[in-house]
């Protein structure tokens, strides 16, 4: 007789060997399961929210009780772009967020450079703590520290002033100083890992092929920097440019951010609507960012 | 308001940060309410010195009365201000440095800066061209679970010993003039003018602009608050 194989039923399967088989053999549950929270979250909190602020753009609002009304209008977007307040708000907005940037950038690269190419890895990791610490700290406390330094009787002043010089620091000119000073670290750092990821032999290589310091900063560092330097822009151009409370603590003057805020209570719809200005400003810097590599360097 | 050391102490008169003169001796240094309501106060003061616009209440404006307010407030804020959004700690640091040295405020601001340590020197005043204000006022929500608590909460915010408390604490007059036996300072229902209703008449107190001008003749109309929202973003520039 030959022996026949019995059949051992297998060990009773635990429920969470059970799920998990389940999810092998059905790979698009698995992926959706996985996904289903952060897509969640995308879908309905975040892109939910920017759809409802478009919606809002487009009702009215009661002229007594200020509530909105559900009537479709397009009188917001009108006032937006027939009035010159809006227009002029919007440019001063954006030119500050140039000057802003290109502020940054001026003091981000030596810095960031000296990081990565000079420093020991002692005194780097030194100048990484110094340039992270000021980001840890609150920005609400940074800005009203800019306020006392900038103001009448503020160290800048109290400098000046042996020497007859007065220096208006509640002014623009004051608002891109402090403005420059808070997006800074957001410079410095992709400019820093944009810088150390150029390998030495690049520079060794140029350096045989009869280039000088300049040539090589301007043909080989520069170019292979340029990513990561708009990727910095990125930030300090996007954070300079939805920036309320700053401007409010040290200018009189208007910008986006202050705008939306003045006016939201009460005239929602057009607070909606002045909002898509920036984001439309932003969605067009970011596609050109995009072109020019900058998300490689992030 | 103004810091005494600054702004001649005789001043009893709006026209310090309306007319050229004070506005380019104050420049960059005027502190104004950043609101719409402050049109108002432009208002007051066209009422006062031009008074063939016929101004009657400084928050039901026509046409004609609202665009000659908006041009005064233009003329000013050219000359550069500081604005406190109702954020009174702004203000109360501004005069403290001397960033801010006249402009209009409400008392609590001028009880923090002379109660201070050390004191700032300021002076308060209702200028001659009268000025806007407001009473503090409760309301109770029509829907309210417990309206009885909020009844027992009013009971306790017009007793003399509440009204007391408030009246110096804000700096302002109170309602129950029980009030006055009760303040720390014994003069302050005098310095306020708690029963002196005369001095009131040229306060005029917050209220909405509306079309119709609020009262009964069809033929006026005014700007409505959304104009003067919309008018204010385009003053501030």
């Amino acid at each position: 007789m030959t022996s026949v194989p019995v059949y051992e039923p297998p060990p009773q399967e635990s429920p969470g060997r059970r799920l998990s088989t389940f999810f092998y053999r059905h790979p698009r549950v698995r992926l959706w399961t996985l996904l289903a929270l952060p897509v969640a979250w995308l879908v309905l909190v975040y892109f939910g929210s920017l759809f409802v602020l478009l919606l809002s753009s487009l009702w009215e609002t009661d002229p007594f009780t200020r509530e909105v009304v559900h009537t479709f209008t397009l009188e917001n977007f009108q006032r937006i772009f027939e009035q010159d307040v809006y227009r002029n708000v919007a440019s001063r907005t954006v030119q500050m967020a140039v000057l802003v940037t290109i502020a940054d950038v001026v003091l981000a690269f030596p810095i960031a450079y000296y990081m990565a190419r000079v420093a020991s890895p002692r005194t780097r990791d030194i100048l990484v703590v110094l340039i992270l610490v000021p980001l840890w700290a609150n920005y609400l406390v940074k800005a009203y520290a800019w306020r006392t330094i900038l103001s009448e009787g503020g160290v800048i002043n109290w400098a000046l002033d042996p020497f007859g010089l007065h220096f208006d620091g509640l002014s623009t000119v004051g608002l891109w100083l402090v403005f420059t000073y808070l997006w800074l670290p957001f410079m410095i750092l992709p400019i820093y890992a944009g810088l150390e990821r150029i390998p030495t032999s690049f520079l060794e290589a140029s350096a045989d092929l009869g280039g000088r310091s300049f040539t090589t900063f301007a043909r080989v560092i520069l170019p292979l920097a340029f990513p990561a330097i708009v990727a910095g822009s990125i930030f300090t151009f996007c954070l300079t440019l939805g920036d309320y409370i700053a401007p409010g603590l040290i200018t009189s003057e208007q910008f986006i951010g202050t705008v939306i805020y003045n006016i939201r209570g009460e005239a929602l719809p057009t607070a909606a609507a002045f909002s898509l200005v920036p984001i439309a400003v932003v969605v067009v810097y970011l596609l050109v960012a995009r072109r020019l590599g900058a998300f490689e360097s992030l | 308001m103004f810091r005494n050391d600054i702004v001649p102490e005789d001043t009893d008169s709006w026209s310090v940060i309306w007319e050229d003169e004070g506005l380019q001796e104050y420049a960059g240094k005027i502190s104004i309410y950043d609101d719409s309501i402050f049109i108002a106060d432009a208002a007051v003061y066209l009422k006062a010195t031009q008074p063939d616009l016929g101004i009657e209440s400084p928050y039901q404006l026509n046409e004609e009365q609202f665009d000659a307010a908006v041009a005064l407030l233009k003329k000013q804020a050219a000359a550069g201000l500081n604005y406190w959004p109702g954020d009174v700690a702004k203000q109360i640091a501004e005069y403290t440095n001397g960033d801010s040295v006249v402009g209009t405020t409400w008392p609590y601001q001028y009880v923090q800066l002379t109660g201070a340590d050390p004191p700032v020197a300021v002076t308060a005043i209702k200028p001659v061209e009268g000025t806007t204000g407001w009473s503090d006022t409760w309301m109770l929500y029509s829907k309210a679970a417990n309206p009885n608590c909020m009844y027992l909460w009013m009971n306790h915010m017009i007793s003399p010993e509440a009204q007391a408390a408030v009246a110096e604490g804000f700096g302002e007059a109170p309602v129950n003039l029980k009030a006055c036996e009760l303040t720390e300072n014994t003069n302050h229902c005098d310095d306020y003018h708690a029963d002196d209703e005369a001095w009131w008449e040229d306060v005029y107190y917050w209220t909405t602009p509306v079309e119709d001008c609020g009262d009964d003749d069809d033929s006026t109309t005014c700007k409505t608050q959304e104009d003067w929202e919309a008018a204010w973003t385009e003053i501030k520039g």
